[in-house]
């Protein structure tokens, strides 16, 4: 099934377009900005390019772009009214000496429970949480390895008769033997990885095969696309091994060109696609901050009295939550004001809106049959 | 509707809780099947008998998708989106219990063998020692046609007992006399789809839009043609709300109210004379009967303010046509016969009976509510609406089944009359079938004092009920979507079920039970059926020349024409969606008017109990609620009954919203929370009746029964509300209603003087209420003595 | 308005409180046992009076829900769809719950998702019609396009919402009177408190007893 979406652009285009116009000049110099810094540093820690693997060139130019198109697109999304204002907000608590001493042991535990470990897919289910997690650490264990090999960060000498020394930037780090398990796993790291993204997928593309709920509403271009490159991917890589260890590499460079132009792809559909949430979702951990803070009544001296619903009662997230949101609904030229002694809308809670507008209709028709 | 969810758990934050629509049992929750097929059927749930497609994968019930069918359109109410989680339930009872240790032992795991022999071992027993009538079938409307003949035959050949009936006796049998013995035939006589056709709607003690939502569509759509609404109804339902006219009639007063009506609109010269010459019996005494009911002498007794009865009598007195409804408002009392008359009066008196729209409609409440009393599993019937005390019926009926006539049994007890044969040792055995008296019945201690005399009670059911806990052997039964068969619905119209899935573990379609203990029982030649059709086929003769006469109805025609309204007499007759287009069903082809005394319900208002408690539906629920409590969604809605009071009442008691009370009866007394609202009379509190034990509505109903079909008087009865903390003496302090009480008496004294021969009021107050009906005037129960004969509207009511 | 841009049409005055809708919207495959769509008593002080509440696919200011998402979890598709949050996104901060003006986004807290109405696109998608329209036994909830309601139905079917000084213009359509352009919420309320007040609207039945 596919269909074609599109996130809200600004509705007033014309009162929009100067701030529109100057945050997409400032995304384009930072976007530059970023490609040019990364270059720089791979001319630093490859030596010179000296250490520049060029059978590896696709990868490093594909990942110049895709830093740069990301910074471009980051720059634009935390430019938005409501990111900025959290952005802003989570970077303030997370600077305040005051928040820190307060809340040591936050941060970490939103990384584990929100990046690391990912407790809240487990709600979601837990197959989908086996399936994520695969998928996610073979990607940031792919990464981890492929970027600085393609870099010119990493390198390996060999020490005769059986040893190697590693490099990482240019400086030597540490030597092992030829023949160790720390060999092994560091030849193979992308061989684990592989195996990984293979189980976190398997389990993916079934469920979008058989799940009557997923198998309409699934697109092909967002949640498709994606996991087949991903399996491309995995399968190509595991198959340059393969062909060194069973065919003597009389396949290597038709697989190993594929296997470049699939992970080029991947790298490029970063920014655009499914995988941008990668670069997103730790602005969560700045939500978990934000709203944390914000609901320690005590740490800001508030009224107890404040974020609750006007018609009810029931809590709000919490008043700096409120008045922020209608700061931002503000900037975005939206104004909920009831009017009167009804204040504005977001004071009441979800249900108590709807009460307000079943009232409302109900003034308007009482017990009348339409 | 009438309570919102957060009243049963007000702390609950529902903008986040996703759990608020209901807790999902386990494997609901995974969408991870696409079904295979759609099967074709109908809903389990009410009279109405929607049609829906039951989603099955890997032969299970994944879900439901609707069926454009030509009287739901595809609509479904809450109870009909749920209903497919009953199969595979995991309450579901998958093998038979038996209580080994006897009454004081547990339900424990047996086989069929086991179970069944036990049974028939006993039942011979008991039968050779206290008589073939000393065991008893107490059976069901919520299952198909032919479950229901196999159950009457089952009774009359293989256990040769007159006592055989059914909770339908407690559903509308007053609307199925009352028609009777006005047109001849027991049906609605118009297909609901009519009802847009009509120019006024008169709704009688129906809250349609709780108990039969889907038919909402076609008053709606009346209304969006202009027609004019008229609820009459002691609370403002969701259907009272936007009607143009609401009476909010006390409960059990309604004769007055149609009499008041009547009169008006004879005043006001908007009878139709012709019509009534040309086609109707006994006009003349219905003019005369209802002379006295002025709209103030109504306004007396019923509480609804005269000028309010003279406006609808001219709203509905000058449409044409128009459409009178009612339901079980005003046929759950002990004049319930009478006031479904009083109703037919007034469609007969506007000359509408027999045109498109117009007329009398009653709406049916059991699933198979209609089919299951034409099919002879009512204690004086026999298939195709038959008499068992008519020679010639009884005749055919024994030649068809094969024995000889003098073997078949007469009439037997009623089942509200049943429950006192038991307590009384006359009945040792019970088997029910489909019914769950522990909730259903009035005044369940009784019942309940009266199920624990048998030995054994037998009960056939897929959950185990508040009946099946009391039960020596449990039978597990099927749902309907694993078995096939026909239904009638209340339009009459029969439709057919078909079989989703195979029953789970061991349990067996009824049918199936009863042929099994018919062989064990030594009768198993007469019960020689494969299939569900050998049965439906053999229904289909048995009713042939009867008044509900399904003989020309095949399945394959079912499929063909969407559902066959009987009378269906030949094969090549397409069914009767109208009836009395032409003429009515008595001999002489007319209908036959009967005049209608004011009398009041059995018990009213007293000294100690000041109020009047009516009972009813919700929406989430049906019946004794043993299905629909035990589906999530259901259950979230409506947890537990509620007390709706009216705010003045509220002040009067000093009671808050969402307070615990205590409300009693002369019967008992049961604690639910308060629910203070201003869409209730004030003198007047109501509480829904789904659920058993402590918190079953009818702990506190009155057990009095009309005199002709026994039906229980459900709808009105005294009662008083109190405070937990308060002694029960303190809140009983006279209350205005008292005296408004006292008034309502005297007037109803007055206007049953004047109503030619009706008897003198004879009131008593004993128990703290007034008793209408004392040991002199209360309806003689079963058994009779020897020699006599019933009461001549009995006798008019069955054989028309 | 384009003709064949087909929407639900929300009559709360045909309105049982059924709950149906609610029934059927959490038999929906791609949120089994989670009902999307609410049914609210308007004031049970007063009546029975029920509505049922959909998600409205707000157009102009377009979903203030996405537009206040800091993920840009919230996606519209071309045909005016406001769909739930995209969970991959989601990052569980609420803003959306709190400015959808209607009340209509649900957060999971445990999942850390919002979950909203999304107009049954694996439905509408094959052609059958959201499955709370489809199931609702009064009309009060209905699907179809503009003129075919305009054709088959009583009443000015109104997408214009007034919260004081802004409005909302949704696609999803209120069923009002035919002399009424727009439920305006704020002067709709001051005026019932205004007739309470002056005791020109009674708050229960006059019993004459």
């Amino acid at each position: 099934m596919q269909r074609t979406v599109r996130a809200p652009e600004a509705t007033q285009a014309g009162q929009r377009a100067t701030p529109a116009r100057r945050a997409e000049l400032s995304a384009r110099i930072i976007a530059t900005l970023a490609a040019l810094g990364l270059i720089v540093l791979i001319a630093i820690g490859s030596r010179g390019l000296r250490d520049f693997d060029s059978a590896l060139i696709g990868y490093a130019v594909a990942t110049v772009f895709t830093v740069a198109a990301l910074a471009y697109r980051y720059t634009l999304w935390i430019g938005r009214p409501p990111t900025w204002r959290y952005f802003k907000a989570g970077w303030v608590n997370f600077l305040s000496v005051k928040n820190f001493l307060r809340y040591t042991l936050l941060i970490p535990k939103a990384w584990w429970t929100d990046i690391l470990a990912q407790t809240f897919i487990l709600k979601r289910g837990a197959l989908r949480w086996i399936m994520h997690m695969c998928i996610f650490w073979g990607v940031i264990l792919s990464l981890a390895v492929t970027l600085p090999l393609t870099f010119g960060w990493i390198r390996f000498t060999l020490i005769p008769p059986d040893g190697y020394q590693a490099w990482f930037f240019g400086f030597p780090i540490f030597t092992f033997p030829i023949a160790a398990g720390t060999g092994f796993a560091i030849f193979h790291a992308l061989d684990f990885s592989a195996v990984l993204l293979i189980v976190g997928l398997t389990i993916a593309l079934w469920r979008r095969l058989v799940n009557a709920g997923l198998l309409v509403i699934q697109r092909f271009g967002f949640d498709l696309m994606p996991l087949v490159l991903l399996v491309a991917i995995a399968v190509t890589g595991l198959a340059l091994t393969a062909d060194s260890a069973w065919f003597a590499g009389r396949f290597y460079w038709f697989i190993s060109l594929t296997h470049q132009a699939v992970v080029v792809l991947w790298l490029i559909s970063i920014p655009f696609g499914k995988f941008f949430h990668i670069i997103q979702r730790p602005a969560s951990i700045g939500v978990t901050l934000y709203q944390t803070v914000n609901q320690d009544i005590e740490h800001y001296g508030a009224q107890p009295q404040t974020g609750r619903c006007k018609r009810c009662g029931q809590q709000l997230p919490s008043e700096q939550f409120v008045t922020d949101l209608k700061a931002t609904l503000n900037d975005l030229g939206q104004h909920y004001d009831l009017g009167g002694d009804h204040g504005a809308l977001q004071d009441y809670c979800p249900t108590c809106k709807r009460v307000l507008r079943g009232q409302a209709y109900y003034g308007l028709m009482g017990k009348r049959f339409l | 509707m009438s309570v919102n969810k957060d009243f049963f758990d007000p702390q609950r934050d529902f903008n986040y809780d996703f759990e608020s629509a209901g807790h999902p049992a386990p494997g609901w929750t995974d969408a991870n099947r696409v079904p295979d097929t759609l099967v074709p059927t109908h809903c389990c749930f009410c009279g109405v008998q929607c049609g829906m497609y039951l989603k099955v994968a890997d032969g299970k019930v994944i879900g439901v998708e609707a069926r454009d069918f030509p009287h739901n359109r595809g609509k479904l109410c809450p109870k009909g989106v749920v209903a497919y989680q009953q199969a595979g339930h995991p309450d579901r009872l998958l093998y038979p219990l038996i209580r080994r240790g006897g009454k004081g032992g547990t339900l424990e795991r047996a086989s069929w063998d086991e179970a069944l022999d036990y049974v028939v071992s006993r039942w011979q027993r008991i039968q050779a020692e206290h008589g073939k009538d000393a065991v008893a079938i107490y059976s069901g409307s919520s299952m198909t046609n032919e479950k229901c003949y196999v159950m009457g035959k089952f009774a009359r050949v293989a256990l040769a007992t007159r006592h055989i009936d059914y909770n339908g006796r407690l559903c509308m049998s007053s609307a199925a006399a009352g028609y009777a013995r006005a047109f001849g035939i027991d049906r609605a006589p118009l297909p609901m789809t009519d009802i847009p056709l009509t120019n006024a709607m008169l709704v009688v003690g129906s809250n349609v839009a709780e108990c039969f939502p889907v038919m909402m569509q076609w008053i709606w759509q009346a209304r969006d043609r202009g027609a004019a609404l008229i609820v009459v109804d002691p609370r403002e339902t969701p259907l009272a709300r936007t009607a143009d006219l609401w009476l909010p009639v006390k409960p059990g007063t309604d004769p007055a109210l149609l009499n008041a009506l009547l009169r008006q609109i004879i005043t006001d010269g908007l009878v139709d004379e012709a019509y009534l010459k040309a086609r109707t019996n006994g006009w003349d005494e219905v003019r005369a009967a209802v002379a006295p009911f002025t709209p103030e002498a109504a306004e007396r007794l019923c509480g609804v303010p005269a000028e309010r009865i003279v406006a609808a009598a001219r709203l509905y007195g000058r449409a044409d046509p128009s459409l009178v409804m009612h339901a079980r408002g005003i046929e759950h009392s002990t004049h319930g016969v009478n006031n479904v008359l009083a109703c037919i009066n007034l469609a007969l008196a506007r000359g509408q009976l027999g045109k498109p729209g117009g007329g009398a409609m009653m709406i049916t409440g059991q699933g198979n509510g209609q089919g299951g009393r034409e099919v002879g599993q009512k204690a004086n019937q026999l298939p195709g609406y038959r008499h068992i005390d008519v020679p010639e019926d009884r005749q055919y009926i024994a030649d068809l089944w094969g024995i000889p006539v003098a073997e078949l049994p007469w009439e037997g007890a009623a089942a509200t009359e049943m429950v006192h044969l038991m307590a009384e040792g006359a009945i040792k055995s019970c088997m029910v079938v489909c019914s769950n008296l522990m909730v259903s019945l009035p005044d369940n201690a009784v019942v309940q004092r009266a199920l624990r005399q048998l030995d054994p009670l037998v009960v056939v059911d897929f959950f185990l009920s508040e009946t099946a806990e009391l039960a020596d052997v449990v039978l597990p039964g099927t749902v309907w979507c694993e078995d096939e068969g026909t239904t009638t619905n209340l339009e009459g119209r029969v439709i057919k079920t078909n079989q989703a899935v195979a029953p789970p573990g061991e349990a067996k379609p009824d049918w199936q039970i009863a042929v099994e203990l018919a062989e064990r029982l030594g009768r198993g030649k007469f019960f020689p059926y494969r299939d569900v059709r050998a049965i439906w086929d053999e229904l289909r003769l048995a009713s042939k020349g009867g008044v509900s006469d399904y003989y020309g109805i095949t399945w394959e025609k079912i499929d063909e024409q969407s559902g066959v309204f009987w009378p269906c007499p030949t094969l090549d007759s397409p069914g009767t969606p109208r009836l009395f287009t032409e003429r009515f069903a008595h001999p002489d082809g007319r209908a036959k008017m009967f005049p209608i005394p004011y009398a009041p319900p059995a018990e009213e208002p007293g000294e100690s109990f000041p109020l009047r408690l009516t009972t009813g539906r919700v929406v989430y629920h049906y019946l004794s609620g043993n299905q629909t409590r035990r589906l999530g969604f259901l259950l979230a809605q409506a947890p537990e009954p509620w007390v709706e009071i009216h705010p003045r009442l509220a002040d009067q008691l000093g009671i808050a919203n969402d307070e615990i009370v205590r409300v009693a009866t002369p019967r008992g007394a049961m604690e639910v929370k308060a629910l203070i609202a201003p869409t209730i009379r004030p003198d007047t509190i109501f509480i829904p009746y789904h659920w058993g034990h402590r918190l079953a509505a009818n702990q506190l109903t009155n057990p009095a029964v009309e005199p002709t079909v026994k039906i229980p008087e459900y709808k009105a009865c005294a009662a008083r509300v109190e405070k937990l903390a308060a002694t029960p003496a303190a809140t009983t302090a006279a209350t205005p209603f008292v005296v408004e009480t006292a008034e309502t008496a005297r007037a109803a004294a007055a206007v049953s003087a004047a109503t030619a021969g009706a008897d003198a009021a004879t009131t008593a107050i004993t128990s703290g209420a007034t008793e209408n009906f004392t040991p002199a005037n209360a309806p003689k129960m079963f058994p009779y003595a020897v020699g006599e004969t019933k009461a001549p509207p009995e006798k008019a009511g069955k054989t028309f | 308005m384009a003709a064949a841009v087909k929407t639900l049409f929300v009559d709360p005055s045909r309105c049982i409180g059924c709950r149906s809708c609610e029934a059927a919207c959490r038999e929906c495959d791609s949120h089994k046992g989670e009902s999307m769509v609410m049914v609210d008593f308007m004031d049970r002080d007063l009546s029975v009076a029920t509505q049922p509440t959909v998600c409205m696919h707000c157009q102009d200011p377009v979903a203030p829900c996405a537009q206040v998402c800091p993920v840009l979890a919230i996606l519209i598709t071309p045909d005016g769809v406001v769909q739930m949050a995209e969970p991959s996104r989601c990052i569980g901060c609420r803003n959306c719950v709190y400015a959808c003006p209607f009340g209509v986004p649900k957060f999971d807290t445990q999942a850390r998702l919002m979950k909203k109405c999304n107009l049954c696109y694996d439905r509408t998608s094959q052609g059958v019609q959201p499955y709370c329209s489809q199931v609702c036994p009064t009309h009060a909830l209905w699907y179809g396009d503009y003129e075919e309601f305009a054709n088959s139905r009583v009443g000015h079917p109104a997408n214009l919402t007034a919260f004081g000084e802004q409005s909302v213009r949704t696609r999803v359509y209120f069923v009002l009177p035919d002399e009424t352009q727009k439920l305006d919420i704020s002067a709709l309320l001051d005026e019932a408190s205004a007739q309470q007040r002056a005791g020109a609207r009674p708050r229960e039945e006059a019993w004459v007893l």
